[in-house]
Formats: C-alpha cells, structure tokens, sequence
C-alpha cells in the first residue's frame, strides 16, 4: 500500500508520468500484437516523421495551455505562413529571407491573437476559433479553384543555401560552448533534478552530431547546404528525416526556457492564479503575447518544415491539425485550465498519437478508426491524470 | 523604549465618495512599527474601502498617507506592495501548481545568465520559513497540496522576502482550526518583534482581545474610535461598532420542549461522521461544536441525504426510510449550507428568485407575486436591499444569509439544519439571526446548529453536544457546559474534565 501511494504520489508530481505510462503500454500492445512490422525502421522513422511537425506546434500549444490560453488558429497560421514562404520562394526571394518572411507572418498572425486577447479580454477559446477560419481564408482566396501550388513548376533546383565556412563554423562552436556552459552551470548546482538535465544533454548532443558530423571533417570550406534537406531530408541514407531533429531540439530548447527561466516561471504563474502574478508584478499580458508568438512563429517554423518535404502548399494545410494536437498535449498531462504541464509530456503524448495511427494500419485496423482511439485514449488519460493527481 | 521619529504608517484625512455614498469620512489611521493593530468594523463600515484605499486598488478623493514619513501614493496593489505595504487577502493568491519556492520568489528568481539557481532559491525559502518558525514546510511541496494555514505562512513569507514594512492580514483566522490560529498569533508576534507593522482585521473580537495591542473602529465611514485592546472591555468595543448597546445579543425566551421530531442511532457517514446519536425535539436549539473537520458538516449533510450513509438509523418525524434532499425538503426538513456562496445561493439571480426557488407554485408563476411574497419576508427578517429583484451578489453577507434564512422559512420547514450560520457577517446582522432562531424555537420549530463559535453555542442552545474526530458526544444542558468544557471534548480531552 505504501509503495502504491508512493508511486501515485511521484506520478502526480510529474505531469509527463501517466503519458510515459500509456506510452510504454500502447508500445508493447503493438510490439506484441505485430512484432516484425511495428519494431521496423520504416514503421519508427514513419511514425517519427509524421510527427515532427505536429510536436513541433505543441510546443507553442503546451506554453499557451499552462499560462491558461488556447489557441485553435496554430493549423491555419501553418498554412498561411506556409503560402508566404513558398510564394516568396517561387518568387526569385532568397531563400533564407523567404523563410524569413514566412516566419514573420506567423509571428505576425499570433501577435493578432495575442493584441485581441488582452484588448478584449475574450476568452482566447472564441478568439482563435475566430481567428481560424478568418486565416483560413487567406490560403482559400489566394490559391484560386482550389489548386496546389507546387515548388517544381517553377524550378528544378532545390534552393540552395551557401554560407561561409568560417560563418558557420563560429556559429556552430559558439552554440556548442553556449549549451556547454550552460550544462555546467546546471550540473554544478545542487538540487537539480534529473529531469532538468534530460533536455540539456539532449541539446549537446544535438550540436555535437552538428560540430562533429558537419564542421569537423571541413573546417573552413563555403558550406552548400540543401535547404529543403537542411529542414526535412533523410538523415543519412535512413529513413529518418530532419525534421525529427528540429523536434527535439526546439522541445529541448523550450523545455530549458520553462524550467530554468525566469519566463518559465512567469508562464505557470500566470497560467495558475492570473491575479497573484499581476499583484507579483508579473505582466501577465506580456506573458500571453508572446507566448502566441511563440505558437504562432512555431506554427510557421513547422508550416516551413512541412513544405521542405512535400514542396507544394494546398488551401487546406494544416486543417484539423490544431486538434490533434491540442489531444496530444492533453495526453501529455498538461491541464487545459493552465498552471500545469511539461513539454516532454507533449512530446511524448504526439508520438503516441503517431504511434497509435502507425500502429492501428500495421493491425489492420481501418485507418478511419484512428480517430476514435485517439478520443478514447485522450479521455483515458484525463481520468487517470485526475485520479492520480487527486489531493496531491 | 524610545518613540520612533515617524509613526510606521499614517493615514490622515482619508475622504472617499462612491456617487453620493461616503464610503470614507475624514478618517485617521497611524500604526507604529512592532506593533499590531486591529481594524474593526461591521460590513459596510468603510473597512474594506479603507483597505482598498491603502493598497492602491482604490485612489483616495482627498487625505493623505505616509509610510516611515515619506509619502505613500501608491496606483495599483504592486506599487503599493513595491513601496513595502503587502496585502495577505481572505482568498490566498497563490500559483496552485508552483511549489513553496516558485511562488514566494515569484518575479524576483535568483538567476544567473537568465538561467535559474534553482538551489539558491531552496536555501533562502528554507530560512524564510524557519525564521517563521515553519521549518516543516517543504519548500518544494506544490501549493495545492499545503494547508490553508500553511498557505498563509508562504504568503507571509513571499511579503517578508519583497521587504514588506506594514502586512495587512485581512480575516486571517476565519478558516483555520484553533490550533492553527494559535500559531499564527505566534507568527505574528515573530513579525511584531521585526519591528513590522501590522493591520489586523478580524471579526473575532476574543482574538484581537488576545493578539492585538491597538484598535481602531469604523463605523458608517467614520473612525468611531481607537485605542489601547488590553484596557478596553469588549462591549466597548461592540458599543463602539454598532453604535448602541446591544443588550440581548443572546436571547432565549423560556422554551419548553415538545415531542421529539429527529432520531439519530448511531449513524455513520462516509467516511464521517463515525458514529453520531441525539434526539432533537421541537421547541429546541441543540448545538454541536467541535473542531473545523471533525464531521459536523457531514452529518448535517448525511441527515439532510447529501452524502451516503454508513449505518445507523435515522427517525425523522416518522420516516425511517432514508431519504434524497428532495423528500426531505418535503418532510420538513430544511439545510443551511456553510457555504453560502457555493451551495446555498445562486449569486447571479434576484432576491426573490433565490428565496422562493424551492417552493414555486405549480403552473404558471406569476412574477409579481413572487415579488409579493418576497417583500413579505424582507419586511419579517430585516433585509436589507433596494427590493425583491436585487441579485443576491449585490447583497451584503448578513444580509444573503438572512435570504437564506427565509428561504428555508418560506418553505416552512419544521426543522432547521444550520451549519455556521453566522460566520463571516456583521454583529447587527448576528444578532438579528440569533433573535430569529429564538423566536423559530419558540413557535415549535426544531434546530440542529453547527457553530465553531463558542460564545454563540453558549448563548443561544438549549443543549450543547461535541463532535470530535467523527464521534458525537451525548448532548448536555448548556447550564453544565463552559467556554472550558467544550473546548476540551472538542479536542479530545474530556477525560481531564
């Protein structure tokens, strides 16, 4: 009985606990139920891959959740900045300031989200269901009957990015130096909890895989970089894309920022008693602003990821995309009523979402019925989250 | 001891209007530092005006303030919380899901290259608490898992660590145990030999009699008077509030108790109460004390068919059958909720509304005579308000809970369940409802009455039985209990009477 309350009381103090549970659960139904297909390559990049994008936007999503918003409008900010980045693009616009444009615009459509919040003081729920279909337009009146805007139409070159050797080169070591330090300074102090390192090392190792794979063996050669691959190509000869790359460091990063930060703080401040943080002398308003920034420059980072792998944009990108990922970080652990979440809970609640699509078709099981188990499964969740966390 | 060259805060002059409403009327205030100095007044007396005034929530028409001789205009609670004038409100506001350490240094994080020195930070809660004698609060323990006491004390701490100069503790003890209190008080004299200032405003005039060194009243907007707590007598201070003598504040005509009308065998709730036995009869205030906790309110709430019950049996005027609130409603049997916000009212809705919901007529209403019926019961209680379609929100406590009061009247329950009646409302307004209970028993009416309230239970019941961790004590006559006794059996001691 001890050790079942012990038990119940570290999972309630860890919001990504239960999502870890279901996830290890969910894996080992498949692993069992089909071994040889689901314990594939092809079936974990598949999975990893179609998940990038979506993990990415909820990150934006986890932020504005636990500082107690909401936002329906990340699936059309991803397809209109995806529309300006690839317009730009087909346009003769350089490509890094194409990209540029891109994720001005989604900065630009969340700071609306965010200045109709606090000026109106709507609930941010009605506000970015407003706001969705009236970006939505956008895309629907740009690209006329409906069409798909292809990049090959207009080009048969992937854009490629040249950068000086030497620029890259001081970037990359100085990023490298950057998290070193940092990790320092982190592993030095005392109390720190496990949990907090996971997502520095995850870091450095990413920049390592950079400073070691890409720089080391060209040191001060003009680098040529694919910028499609850059964003979303194979890793390697695999079946792994880039874009799961971006994933983890984007969580890594913004998992940092919300745990060891000052902002971080003032996010869950906000989130869990509005008033205490005002009276703190927290601006709550500035909180909620950036943080639909956040989502909506994260909705076109991921828009940009997304067209780096299909180079084409339809009117209807990103539609139902805010759903699922909205579900995703329910599962995570992160409460919709705010003060309350983990970005390694989102990240693993969207790979058990792919996990579970992946899985269903790998069972045979009619692809329509994915849905209804990622219903069940986010309401599953909730119970166990509730139960777990009750009078702890 | 030598007499400080400014007082720690001083208020002169202070002027306040709301329309045509003087909410404020010349008022001086001045506290010194160590010391603690109780602000009493009724509801509606400019307390919380004066309250509002001094944490910048609310700007003054004329007067002015000062805090160690420099002036205080403070235009937002954080300005005023800045300049070292902290408010610790009735509802806490504290971030639930941060632990102890997040919110005490929210806003003012120890960091280093923007990064979080999460140990340093642990280490100056640590010692924050200690030094308020709290060292058994986990500084990482999440706020949603601590106590209301608990929750108080990281509040206080959060005021010392922004260098808080005069903290103003608004109805501290009124949801915690005796116990809690007790610490408190002792926290607070911590603070007094800080040499901080503090304000304290409480309903309990046997607390400010107990902790507090200097009063001031307020009555109608005005200061009706202040001075030293030790030598002045209580009623003096009550003369002081309501403007008059109250001579009978705990009426009891000569009742004579009729048959009995609710019995109770052993009954146990779940999980409490664990085994509670009475008779109640008509004609009769039987009251029931007992710590917050101890399964007072569960039992009304287990008699009245809110919560299961255990086993046990319960008579109640001849049905032996258990019952849904419904039936009992229907029996006679009316519940006043402790919790009049929540459970008893519908805030948002008119007076009448609220006070005729239970008992509508069949068919069509008719408004008007809900309105008729309703001024019926205002001009019978006393109510205060503009008419029946004022929202009970609009109402002052005394006032909602006199509502409440009539509602179960209108109704014409013969028996009255009543749980803390009279907690958080003004004297004139107790008194009113201490006449009312006593009128109610007179004319047959039987009345169970929870009350943490010992002057009350005293005062106005009949017979007085004890509820201690779930276990009720056999009722006895009032005449054989004391302040002493009760306080005794309510903590588990009676084998020292």
């Amino acid at each position: 009985m001890k050790t079942y309350d012990a038990i119940r009381t570290r999972l309630a103090r860890s919001p990504e606990a239960g999502a870890a549970a279901g996830f290890s659960v969910i894996f080992l139904v498949f692993a069992l139920a089909t071994p040889d297909t689901f314990l594939s390559h092809s079936a974990i990049s598949s999975i990893l891959n179609s998940q990038a994008v979506p993990g990415i936007l909820a990150i934006g999503i986890t932020l504005l959740m636990i500082s107690g918003e909401f936002d329906l409008s990340v699936g059309s900010i991803l397809g209109v900045s995806s529309l300006a980045f690839l317009y730009a693009t087909v346009n003769g616009v350089p490509i890094l300031l194409a990209a540029g444009i891109g994720l001005i615009v989604g900065c630009l459509l969340g700071l609306i989200n965010g200045l109709l919040l606090i000026s109106t003081g709507i609930p941010s729920f009605i506000i970015t269901l407003g706001t969705m279909l009236a970006y939505r337009a956008i895309p629907l009146t740009a690209i006329s009957g409906g069409r798909i805007v292809r990049y090959a139409d207009y080009s048969r070159e992937s854009p490629v990015l040249e950068v000086p050797g030497l620029a890259v080169f001081i970037l990359t070591l100085a990023l490298f130096f950057l998290v070193l330090w940092i990790a320092r300074d982190i592993w030095r102090a005392r109390n720190q909890s496990v949990k907090s390192k996971i997502p520095i090392a995850v870091a450095l190792l990413f920049f390592s895989y950079f400073v070691f794979e890409a720089l080391v063996p060209h040191p001060l050669m003009p680098v040529k970089i694919d910028f499609f691959d850059a964003l979303n190509g194979r890793i390697g000869t695999g079946n792994y894309r880039t874009s799961i790359l971006w994933w983890i460091g984007l969580t890594s990063v913004f998992a940092i920022v919300l745990s060891q930060t000052r902002f971080g703080n003032a996010v869950f401040a906000t989130g869990g008693n509005a008033q205490a943080a005002r009276l703190q002398g927290i601006h709550i308003d500035r909180v909620r602003v950036t943080n639909f920034v956040i989502s909506g420059f994260l909705a076109a980072l991921a828009g940009i990821i997304q067209v780096a792998r299909l180079k084409s944009v339809d009117p209807l990108r990103g539609t139902g995309l805010e759903l699922e990922v909205i579900a995703a970080v329910v599962i995570g652990g992160t409460l919709l009523t705010g003060g309350y979440g983990s970005l390694i809970g989102s990240a693993i609640g969207t790979a058990l979402t792919g996990m579970l699509r992946t899985g269903l078709v790998l069972m045979q099981v009619p692809s329509n019925a994915f849905r209804g188990a990622i219903g069940a499964i986010m309401i599953a969740a909730v119970v166990i989250n509730n139960f777990v966390r009750k009078e702890r | 001891m030598s007499i400080p060259k400014h007082p720690r805060f001083a208020m002169r002059g202070m002027h306040k209007t709301f329309g045509a409403t003087i909410a404020l009327d010349n008022v001086d205030f001045v506290v010194s530092p160590g010391e603690i100095h109780a602000l009493i007044g009724e509801n509606g007396a400019g307390k919380s005006t004066l309250m509002k005034v001094l944490s910048g929530a609310l700007q003054p028409d004329a007067g002015e303030m000062t805090v160690d001789g420099s002036p205080f205009t403070p235009t937002s609670p954080l300005q005023a919380r800045q300049q070292g004038v902290v408010m610790i409100y009735q509802e806490l506001s504290l971030a639930p899901h941060l632990t102890v350490v997040e919110n005490v240094l929210l806003g003012m994080e120890i960091t280093r290259h923007g990064l979080l020195q999460k140990s340093d930070m642990h280490a100056l809660v640590q010692n924050a608490l200690a030094e308020l004698d709290h060292a058994d609060i986990d500084p990482h323990a999440r706020v949603s898992t601590l106590t209301i006491a608990e929750r108080q004390i990281v509040e206080i701490a959060r005021a010392l660590s922004v260098q808080c100069r005069v903290l103003v503790l608004d109805e501290p003890t009124s949801s915690l145990t005796r116990a809690d209190a007790d610490r408190l008080f002792r926290v607070m004299q911590r603070l007094k030999a800080r040499n901080l200032a503090i304000v304290y405003i409480s309903h309990f005039l046997e607390e400010i009699k107990e902790v507090a060194d200097q009063f001031t009243v307020l009555r109608d907007g005005k200061k009706a008077g202040s001075g030293l707590v030790a030598s002045t007598p209580i009623s003096d201070i009550v003369h002081l509030m309501v403007g008059r003598q109250i001579d009978d504040f705990f009426p009891r005509s000569n009742r004579t108790p009729g048959e009995p009308l609710l019995d109770l065998k052993n009954l146990a709730g779940d999980p409490l109460p664990h085994s509670a036995s009475l008779v109640l009869h008509r004609g009769e205030v039987l009251g029931i004390g007992g710590l917050i906790g101890a399964g007072r309110t569960e039992l009304l709430r287990a008699l009245f068919g809110l919560d299961p019950i255990r086993k046990g049996h319960i008579t109640f005027a001849h049905n032996t059958v258990r019952a849904t609130p419904a039936q009992r409603l229907a029996q006679g049997m009316g519940l006043l909720s402790e919790d009049r916000k929540d459970e008893g009212l519908a805030q948002s809705m008119s007076l009448a509304d609220n006070l005729t919901l239970s008992r509508l007529p069949r068919g069509i209403i008719s408004p008007r005579k809900l309105r008729a019926i309703t001024r019926q019961w205002i001009s019978r209680l006393g109510i205060r308000t503009s008419g029946p379609a004022q929202p009970i929100a609009d109402l002052s406590g005394g006032n909602q809970q006199k509502v409440a009061l009539a509602r179960l009247l209108h109704h014409d329950v013969a028996c009255l369940l009543l749980d803390e009646p009279t907690r958080g409302i003004d004297i004139a307004s107790k008194a009113d409802i201490y006449h009312l209970i006593d009128q109610l028993a007179t004319q047959g009416k039987a009345i169970l009455l929870v009350s943490s309230y010992l002057p009350e239970l005293l005062g106005i019941c009949d017979r007085i039985a004890v509820m201690y961790r779930g276990r009720l004590s056999p009722a006895r006559p009032v005449d054989k209990c004391s302040e002493h006794s009760l306080m005794l059996e309510a903590t588990g001691q009676e084998a020292a009477l």
